[in-house]
């Protein structure tokens, strides 16, 4: 795309503030209640068609990519059926209740950044909810309506009614409040972290489902199993809305070529028009056409439910029979591939996901997770690296935007021209790719879903879901001019929900105050009867309450999600997902192929894991002070102000106060004590022993599938909301400040004996046990510049990709810049930075996430 | 034999010292005093202090490190201590560095038997690549030529690529015992006229460009000289025309010129050091085309910062 028009684009996006509406809530809503005692699937299918008919199509101009989840181009909005509580005004009872079981621990404690398309504040006739979304002030009414008669009738509601009979119910209300966990998701985010699967849609077409749909139905009903007839139908319903949607896009861009002036324009506008009509029905014929109709259908599952993650997979790979075509024919160049191209980031950076605050901001600092995966291998294990995988990185290089970021699934086999090609775009300081370790990945998958059927060839066809989930996808047959070509896409549902983000420091903090919440005054866990008079004896107490922990949470969210499944089951997605148009069941009923979806995510493990060191060394082998001594100055954060009375959130800025200078020799022990990092084997072994633990306990907890959990660890941004829940702690780190990013990052300075000492340590542990680790690394740009620091900076990922580690990211910034940015914002709109999965505006992170950004140990050279 | 190193820094994903990713092992010690040198903690053969003034708090604290020091070299200051730098250094035990909560006081060099730091050597192997090795830098590694000997020797030994810095200054004795097992070697010029090099240097230049002769005839190992480039010590033109004649002479053909930078002058009010290149001005890579076109007349390879080939 010219560049003077991606830049007015960018310029027009970074004008538009984040905004709510009330279209798609209010149809569906209204469908809904006409259709009481209609089979709940086909209500909901019902509710779901009649509000994509209903939703107002915009065309924006210059975009060759049309559609959006609303009519706003940063639209999006409440899904009341899901949940409520949230957005509603502080006096209201609502809010209060939630607030009373802990809902909303996560909101109040998170910070928002305040630039960018983020609305913080009310003002005028834009009423700010959720922490970051505007919507008009005359939809207010509606949407309190809409709350009141979806009250008691919600995934959230009902979900909350039934998880309370879980018999340890009232330690869960304690571990939400206390913030030993981050969120509930059954009614969240229940849905993404997870692969798209375009295939359906791609091979025959919106009229070619729904023709499937219809012979199935012929062959189920009256049969026994006779939920297959009612999701068939759903399926059929739900297509019928989305034909309909389009169909309108394509009636608003034959208006818009008629009243339009300007020949060129006009042309495009027709275009467009004919390109939607022909998609309404049937497969796409060329490049363009099958970009688009993949766009269509990944903002169609995106508008089904509240859902961040939802992942475009191996795009480039599935896309590339029709590129490759198209290029052979001449109907496509290199310039109009680049044009499109760019053209889809903008549509995947304007997205937005409306979830509470807690969620948006506390996890995914706004960042919707449109992960693209490439590279890897292909069904018959050769590289899967192709040309145009070359210029999707070279167009997140010329239209560098926070989505969809881009990962890269590392394997020996891959070419080096490609590895140097994201090599190059990782030095732009865009924060992508990350790069994973392709191996690692299906060592994982073939251990956790071996036992559902998965081969070899099943396993290499795996993708990213959301910011780092490993996803487990399937090889399906395209069939394009009498030519068969297997394409990867996701094959299962969500792949991180669960338990999610329990606080290993948070935990350990209240092992050693037997239980109690010093912040809340709240008794989180049952006195553990441990004297704690040994290093052996911490642990077995720390292993109580974690486990403890989990299990109450794991219960209690798989009676979410069973809530979530009856009231609001997916179908759109489903009807997308291998095999549940097969089977004629939803990912619910299990009618992916893989199923064995649910994990347990933890968050602060280092800061977890030197806290220990520095208790098994200070208090119980050289005896330097007692256990009471230790607790009174974590009470005490050392003899530091309360983050209340001083706005900070790293080590970075210590505020002392009076009592300080008693606390000195406590804090200097605790802050020379071994450190994660380091290769140091005294805490690396305790490492060891937490991960080796840790992995092995996931699989005692049953999903609501009935199949064995597994961990998941990365910090995405909940380091800064669970640390500003947690008291100082033995490692030294101050009351109330962020934790340690990613899973295997060292805690920002503490890492002193340079990169290849980290990544020994790093990799201590078996990285192919757990979903994924995490290691983000910031490197000068010094280090990496020009042609040789290219092939280094390659040379160092494929060094610690080697060793078996899973992930590694990296910013290339200078730390100054990051300082300077944070005191003039408005000097640095389009700065990015990569935060954990994730890269992000600089000026939309909260304060937080700024701090531990700048504070991470910086890579340098001193001549 | 034991023989202990001693060492200032060790440096994983070092890339400007040789070819792929290194680790780089700064050895302390060096006979030259080079009044810009960028790595001034590398010039005392002994550990010492590192004060960070800025960062001491007396005020709030005991003044534990003031009690701990043996030879009284700490005194109490108005918002900070102070520390006599001369008194300083005797004892081995540095235990004021312990003391210290606000990290104000740091060590200069840590000793290492061979065997330590080949572990570590051996550890950051895993990581270089197929094209890194290991570079001893410093100070001046043949300063503790035993030490220096036996890591090459093992290193070599061990099929790891070996390169040193060297400032070029140390009995050609020494030289001998490491050319065999030294891969590359960064060799120093910092000035044709030995007055002058006598001048800022402390030492004259003869046993220098001698050595360098010597070695460049031994065609042992790849010989890349480093000139540093320092506005109005050796950057006229009569020296740059000096110095390519004597790589063109020696047999050479390649340079490596570092234009000066003043990163290193926090170090000196660390050490308690007077800076004499405080003023000094940077030299920018664009005004170096001039000098890269008298190397490149002769024939040799002018590589300008860390714009290098490898």
């Amino acid at each position: 795309m010219p560049q003077e028009t991606i830049k007015k684009w960018k310029e027009r996006y970074f004008k538009t503030k984040s905004s709510a509406d009330m279209e798609f809530p209010y149809w569906y809503s209204r469908e809904w209640f006409e259709n009481d005692g209609e089979i709940n699937i086909v209500r909901r299918a019902k509710a779901l068609k009649r509000a994509f008919t209903r939703l107002t199509p915009s065309i924006f101009p210059n975009e060759l990519i049309v559609m959006g989840k609303t009519r706003n181009m940063r639209g999006s909005y409440p899904m009341p059926w899901l949940s409520g509580s949230y957005f509603m005004a502080a006096h209201d009872q609502l809010y209060k209740d939630a607030l009373d079981c802990g809902k909303l621990s996560a909101d109040k404690l998170t910070k928002f950044g305040q630039g960018g398309g983020n609305v913080t504040k009310s003002g005028n006739n834009v009423i700010s909810i959720a922490g970051k979304f505007g919507l008009r002030k005359e939809e207010l009414p509606m949407l309190m309506e809409m709350v009141k008669i979806w009250k008691g009738k919600s995934v959230e509601d009902i979900g909350h009614k039934y998880e309370k009979l879980v018999p340890q119910y009232k330690q869960k209300e304690a571990i939400m409040k206390s913030l030993v966990c981050m969120f509930d998701s059954g009614y969240t985010i229940p849905q993404g972290r997870e692969v798209m699967n375009y295939y359906y849609p791609l091979q025959y077409g919106i009229d070619g489902m729904i023709d499937f749909c219809q012979k199935k139905i012929n062959e189920v009903a009256g049969r026994p199993d006779m939920d297959r007839l009612y999701f068939y139908k759903s399926a059929i319903l739900s297509l019928e809305g989305v034909k309909t949607w389009i169909l309108n896009y394509a009636e608003k861009a034959e208006l818009l070529s008629d009243k339009e002036k300007d020949s060129e324009r006009k042309r495009l506008y027709a275009e467009t028009a004919e390109r939607l009509k022909w998609l309404s029905s049937n497969p796409p014929r060329t490049f363009h056409e099958a970009l688009q109709l993949c766009w269509t259908f990944h903002i169609a599952v995106l508008n089904e439910d509240c859902i961040s993650g939802m992942s475009p997979g191996r795009l480039g790979q599935v896309l590339y029979p029709w590129w490759k075509k198209d290029m052979a024919s001449g109907i496509l160049n290199k310039e109009k591939t680049m044009e499109l191209l760019e053209c889809m980031r903008m549509k995947f950076t304007e997205l937005d996901c409306f979830a509470s605050m807690g969620v948006v901001g506390g996890v995914l600092s706004g960042n919707t997770f449109n992960n693209l995966s490439i590279g890897g291998l292909t069904k018959d294990g050769q590289s899967a690296a192709n040309e145009l995988e070359m210029f999707i990185i070279e167009s997140g290089m010329t239209c560098a935007t926070p989505q969809p970021t881009l990962t890269i699934l590392y394997n020996e086999k891959l070419p080096e021209e490609f590895l140097l090609k994201g090599v190059q775009c990782v030095k732009t300081g865009a924060g992508y790719p990350a790069w994973v370790n392709d191996q690692t990945a299906m060592d994982f998958l073939m251990r956790n879903y071996g036992p559902e059927g998965m081969t070899t060839q099943d396993a290499r066809a795996w993708a990213i879901g959301g910011c780092l989930e490993t996803s487990p996808g399937a090889w399906m047959p395209l069939k394009l001019d009498g030519k068969t070509h297997w394409i990867p896409g996701g094959s299962a549902g969500a792949t991180s929900v669960g338990v999610h983000f329990i606080s290993t420091p948070k935990i350990l903090e209240l092992v050693l105050f037997n239980g109690m919440d010093k912040r809340t005054g709240l008794e989180v866990f049952k006195d553990h009867d441990y004297k704690l008079k040994t290093y052996e004896e911490v642990w077995l107490a720390f292993k109580d309450y974690f486990s403890q922990a989990v299990d109450v949470l794991c219960l209690c969210n798989n009676v979410q999600h069973d809530a979530w499944r009856k009231i609001t089951p997916p179908i759109i997605n489903s009807a997308l997902k291998p095999d549940c148009l097969e089977k004629g069941k939803d990912i619910g009923q299990k009618g992916s192929r893989f199923n064995a979806t649910f994990n347990i995510e933890v968050c602060g493990g280092i800061n977890f894991v030197n806290s220990l060191a520095s208790l098994k060394k200070n208090v119980f082998e050289e005896k330097n002070f007692t256990l009471e001594e230790m607790k009174d100055a974590m009470i005490q954060s050392f003899g530091h102000e309360s983050k209340e009375k001083a706005d900070f959130h790293s080590k970075g800025e210590r505020v002392k106060n009076a009592e300080q200078r008693k606390w000195i020799k406590i804090h200097k022990l605790c802050l020379d004590a071994p450190k994660y990092g380091n290769d140091d084997f005294y805490v690396d072994s305790i490492f060891k022993e937490w991960e080796d633990w840790f992995c092995a306990m996931c699989g005692n907890f049953i999903s609501l599938y009935d199949k064995p959990m597994y961990p998941c660890q990365i910090s995405v941004s909940t380091h800064g909301s669970m640390g500003a829940a947690t008291m100082a702690a033995p490692d030294g780190r101050l009351s109330w400040t962020t934790f340690a990013d990613g899973s295997v990052s060292a805690y920002p300075g503490t890492d002193k004996n340079g990169p290849y000492a980290l990544f020994n340590s790093a990799t201590v542990w078996d990285h192919s046990a757990s979903q994924n680790s995490q290691l983000n690394m910031k490197i000068h740009p010094s280090v990496v510049k020009g042609r040789e620091g290219s092939k280094k900076l390659l040379e160092i990922i494929k060094a610690y990709l080697r060793k078996g580690a899973f992930h590694i990211q990296f910013n290339v910034v200078d730390s100054e810049t990051l300082k300077d940015a944070q005191k003039h914002p408005e000097k640095y709109r389009e700065l990015m930075v990569r935060v954990a999965g994730f890269t992000q505006y600089w000026v939309e992170l909260g304060k937080p996430i700024q701090d531990e950004v700048i504070a991470r140990t910086e890579y340098c050279e001193i001549a | 034999m034991i023989q202990k190193g001693t060492i200032f820094d060790i440096q994983g994903f070092s890339v400007h010292d040789g070819p792929g990713c290194r680790t780089t092992i700064f050895l302390k010690g060096c006979p030259l005093n080079c009044k810009w040198c960028c790595n001034p903690e590398g010039i005392a053969p002994y550990p010492e202090i590192l004060f960070y003034k800025s960062k001491c708090a007396i005020n709030d604290c005991d003044g534990e490190c003031i009690e701990s020091c043996p030879n009284a070299a700490i005194i109490g200051g108005k918002k900070s201590a102070n520390i006599n730098t001369l008194k300083c250094g005797k004892c081995n035990g540095f235990a004021c560095v312990s003391q210290c909560y606000y990290d104000a006081i740091k060590i200069s060099g840590i000793n290492l038997s061979a065997e330590e730091l080949m572990k570590k050597i051996r550890r950051d192997r895993q990581y270089w690549g197929a094209q890194g090795g290991m570079t001893l830098s410093g100070g001046e590694p043949l300063s503790q030529i035993e030490f220096t000997a036996e890591i090459l020797k093992k290193c070599h030994d061990a099929y790891i690529h070996t390169a040193i810095e060297t400032c070029g200054y140390a009995p050609w004795k020494s030289y001998e015992r490491i050319l065999d097992y030294t891969d590359w070697i960064f060799f120093d010029i910092k000035h044709m006229d030995s007055a002058a090099h006598e001048k800022e240097t402390g030492l004259p230049n003869d046993l220098i460009l001698e050595n360098a002769k010597k070695i460049a005839a031994s065609g042992k190992c790849r010989l890349i000289f480093r000139m540093p480039l320092i506005s109005g010590f050796n950057d006229s033109r009569d020296n740059i025309i000096a110095t390519a004649d004597f790589i063109s002479n020696a047999g050479t053909k390649e340079v490596n010129i570092l234009p000066f930078h003043n990163l290193g002058r926090s170090k000196y009010s660390l050490l308690g050091k007077e800076y004499h290149y405080k003023n000094a001005p940077s030299f920018k890579l664009k005004d170096v085309s001039e000098i890269k076109k008298i190397f490149q007349k002769r024939s040799i390879k002018c590589y300008p910062g860390s714009e290098t080939p490898f």
